[in-house]
């Protein structure tokens, strides 16, 4: 039997690590050790493969979110019912947060891009960095479609390498966007009949690709971040990558998306000459970002902030139910979070905007369900259990709460006499104690 | 870079269960407005901050329209016709016709210039962090991490007031950190009332003020969700109070959120800076035209609007909310004076911001950045991007040295009184 701190540890690890706790797993991979549990969800890790999504309609216009909705739900449905595949879907979400694209695409490409990041999302990061380059969501999403090497869109490479890989000083000048500009420039976007011409209209994303027109580039030699020469995609990531801000600053973001928002200088520098060394290979870094003592230290239990997203598919493995019941759409617009539809380019920041007021009042509201929940087999084993509190806990995944929690549970139990609305009030108030929004 | 454009239709009231009872009628102890006096700093004034974030392209929102070099820089997107010209040099974008209006009621000033010259004055979240702490290194060199307008909260509120300073979005902006703890968010759709079934709501609510209780082994993020958890039940409190409106306003995000601040300037004298992000595209690297048409047709509605209704709404000392609500219109950054082949423009330096109320004494201030372009494509700022939140806060009776630590100077006669 593992110890209470024990478990407490293996709930940490599942949290950070898996989408969906569900009943009985912190008991069992607490049981198999922590080394045996991170073999299993990381070393042994691969990454996911998404071959289908949803219906699209398709058709062009400005005001459909049709599509869009549809996406959205289809990432919840898949999310809430996964099994395995728990690292590399967490680390599929890290990227939508680092190499960011939304709406102005349509849902149809962005999908697209979804089944690349999850492709990669356990892979190179090089690989990674110079197929989003000319991915199609992004080429819309950044204005690299259609840019001349005469006078070229300055959006993407700005947000390349700002947010996608060197940080803000990590070593690149005014000089280095326009340059960089101008070696990505003379992509556009080809066949499908898109964009359509017509709203209403139309498009067929199968057949929309990313083409390169010479004439439309730039073919003269450029000085990007100190190499002179006539760049293209390869030669611009891969001088990106020969940065030595470009391991600290990925290696930074994954800590500050996985473990606690302030890593030490030594911890980020650990953890990014891993990176560097195995040539930008995901996988080294992620098992010694885990691996690291900073991560299994107590203080950084319930030091993360839990983005909506995560808490809808926690609340949906706790109540056991599906995740459409709970009208994840509405959830997502009282919190500010949309999957696929960040705040803007540098993606859904992490940490306490996720605890303002408005949360908790969105966390109620989804809290709600526990009062239409059916008998069985939820509220079943906390009514029949002879520690309803202990049992509602375990359930929401919450080994360690503050004694006002725990109290006010408490209290709520004693002053319910039926066992079964005793049992919903319980699980309601899990839900929107302060403890379920961190994890 | 853009901002959220959310699905129409979808609002937090649809999935909220009818039945619910004001959650007012029956919370115990913590009202959100005690009825003590405010702090002596008081003047009374509200604030409200409209941030279009992304960048806005304030050549062609006031447009010199007299001067050559704007139509040889920009031979597609130079706006030619619809101006609306409010003198022989400048004229609003088309789309700007109630704030036409209004500066033709002498209401407007337009604040030329602008900006921060700075090896990062291109990027948005370095000049996010300037714009919206009050200092050029950003967030880090600010006391508490606070922001200029959460700094004006946190000398105006009132010991008892336990908000003084709403964003109103799912989350405070970074600009509305305050020390006090005295700033929250709401939502347009909010209306404070949870869908607890009756038999438990009066438990339930009791459980979360209990569960919002500090304990001293708490973390800072425990500390930090419980503080959260109890913001919320101030403001479900003062939500469910609030008048709501029922003004004429367009049927968009921005002119929603504009609504949402005049029922809620309308409801209390407690909370006398807003903060809201306009709906829109403002980043507009490609198809500028089409963008900045809906982006201000937008602004201008809202805006529009909500002038028209405070003009209405009596204050009990005789005086109407218009007399004493200022809205400004600040950006991050402005464009490049030239524009790329995309039919956009790139981040610039200089830009052009907006102070509208009846205590302003409508015009132009501040030079205009001469139309030439720096070595980076931009206009040259003309004065420091903090010489206006540094004039705002003395109009609203805060230290202005205080709240602008780094020094700021008065942008002379844009107040009436």
């Amino acid at each position: 039997m593992a110890s209470l701190d024990e478990l407490a540890e293996m709930a940490h690890l599942l949290k950070r690590a898996t989408f969906n706790v569900t009943v009985g797993r912190v008991e069992e991979m607490a049981s198999k050790g922590w080394e045996a549990a991170l073999t299993e969800l990381v070393d042994n890790a691969r990454s996911p493969e998404i071959s289908s999504g949803p219906k699209f309609r398709n058709r062009y216009s400005e005001s459909d979110y049709d599509d869009f909705l549809a996406l959205v739900k289809f990432e919840m449905n898949r999310l809430a019912n996964l099994s395995g595949e728990d690292i590399g879907n967490r680390m599929l979400w890290f990227w939508h947060n680092v190499l960011t694209s939304d709406t102005k695409a349509p849902a149809a490409l962005l999908c697209r891009q979804h089944q690349l990041l999850a492709k990669h999302a356990l892979g190179n990061f090089r690989a990674l960095l110079k197929e989003i380059t000319t991915d199609l969501a992004m080429l819309i999403y950044l204005d690299g479609w259609g840019s001349y090497g005469a006078s070229p869109n300055q959006n993407y490479v700005r947000e390349l390498m700002e947010l996608f890989s060197l940080g803000r000083g990590g070593g690149y000048t005014q000089r280095d966007v326009e340059s960089g500009a101008r070696a990505l420039s003379g992509w556009t976007l080809e066949g499908g009949n898109f964009p359509p011409e017509r709203e209403g209209e139309e498009f067929f994303p199968e057949r929309i690709r990313s083409v390169f027109y010479q004439e439309a580039g730039w073919s003269e030699p450029v000085t990007f971040l100190g190499v002179t020469r006539v760049h293209n995609v390869d030669s611009v990531i891969d001088t990106i990558l020969e940065q030595p801000a470009c391991a600290r600053f990925i290696a930074r973001k994954l800590f500050q998306y996985f473990v606690h928002p302030s890593p030490s200088d030594a911890t980020v520098n650990s953890l990014a000459t891993v990176f560097r060394n195995s040539d930008y290979e995901i996988k080294p870094l992620l098992a010694a970002m885990f691996r690291h003592p900073d991560f299994r230290a107590p203080q950084a239990r319930g030091a993360r902030v839990r983005f909506p997203m995560e808490t809808l598919l926690a609340a949906a493995a706790a109540f056991s139910t599906e995740i459409e019941r709970f009208d994840p759409l509405s959830y997502f617009y009282s919190t500010g979070f949309l999957p696929f539809e960040p705040p803007n380019v540098a993606g859904w920041p992490v940490g306490a905007r996720w605890l303002a007021a408005s949360q908790t009042g969105a966390r109620s509201h989804l809290s709600m369900l526990a009062f239409d929940l059916p008998k069985k087999p939820v509220l079943k084993k906390i009514f029949n259990s002879d520690d309803p509190v202990g049992e509602t806990l375990r359930r929401t995944s919450l080994y360690e709460v503050s004694p006002q929690t725990r109290a006010e549970l408490e209290r709520f139990a004693r002053s319910e006499s039926d066992r079964k609305d005793r049992a919903r009030g319980l699980l309601a108030l899990a839900v929107t104690s302060p403890e379920f929004a961190l994890s | 870079m853009r901002d959220q454009c959310y699905p129409k239709g979808i609002t937090r009231r649809s999935f909220i269960k009818v039945g619910g009872i004001s959650v007012a009628a029956l919370m115990a102890g913590g009202p959100l407005l005690r009825s003590g006096a405010r702090a002596a700093a008081s003047t009374d004034r509200r604030l409200v901050i409209i941030e279009l974030a992304g960048g806005n392209d304030g050549l062609n929102t006031l447009i010199p329209y007299s001067n050559n070099r704007y139509f040889d820089a920009r031979p597609n997107l130079a706006i030619r016709d619809g101006l609306l010209a409010i003198n022989n040099e400048y004229a609003f974008h088309p789309k700007l016709t109630s704030m036409k209006q209004l500066y033709d009621a002498g209401r407007v000033a337009a604040v030329r210039g602008p900006g921060l010259v700075h090896p990062e004055a291109l990027s948005h979240f370095f000049m996010f962090a300037a714009l919206r702490s009050g200092h050029i290194g950003g967030f880090t060199q600010t006391p508490g991490q606070t922001g200029w307008p959460g700094r004006i909260v946190d000398s105006l509120a009132g010991s008892d007031d336990l908000i003084a300073g709403l964003t109103l979005s799912s989350s405070v902006n970074p600009a509305m950190t305050t020390i006090s703890e005295k700033s929250a968010s709401a939502n347009s759709t909010d209306d404070g009332v949870l869908p607890v079934p009756e038999a438990f709501y009066e438990r339930f609510l009791a459980a979360q003020r209990g569960m919002s209780m500090l304990d001293p082994t708490d973390s800072s993020s425990r500390r930090a969700a419980k503080k959260g958890m109890e913001g919320f039940l101030s403001l479900s409190e003062f939500l469910t109070s609030i008048r709501p409106s029922n003004a004429q306003y367009p049927e968009t995000e921005t002119a929603r959120l504009m609504a949402f601040a005049a029922s809620i300037l309308a409801s209390t004298d407690k909370i006398p800076v807003l903060w809201l992000n306009a709906n829109g595209i403002f980043d507009t690297h490609g198809s500028q035209a089409v963008y900045m048409q809906l982006n201000l047709e937008e602004l201008d509605g809202a805006i529009g609007a909500f002038f028209r209704e405070i003009e209405t709404i009596r204050l009990a000392d005789g005086l109407t909310l218009a007399d004493k609500t200022v809205v400004a219109v600040i950006a991050e950054f402005g464009r490049t004076l030239a524009e790329n082949a995309s039919g956009g423009t790139d981040h610039g330096k200089a830009n052009v911001h907006f102070v509208i109320g009846k205590s302003v004494r409508g015009g132009l201030y501040g030079e205009p950045p001469a139309l030439v372009a720096d070595e980076d494509g931009s206009l040259v700022p003309t004065i420091s991007l903090f010489d206006l939140p540094y004039t705002l806060a003395a109009w609203m009776g805060a230290d202005p040295d205080a709240i602008i630590p780094g020094g700021g100077r008065l942008i002379d006669g844009l107040f009436n009184n």
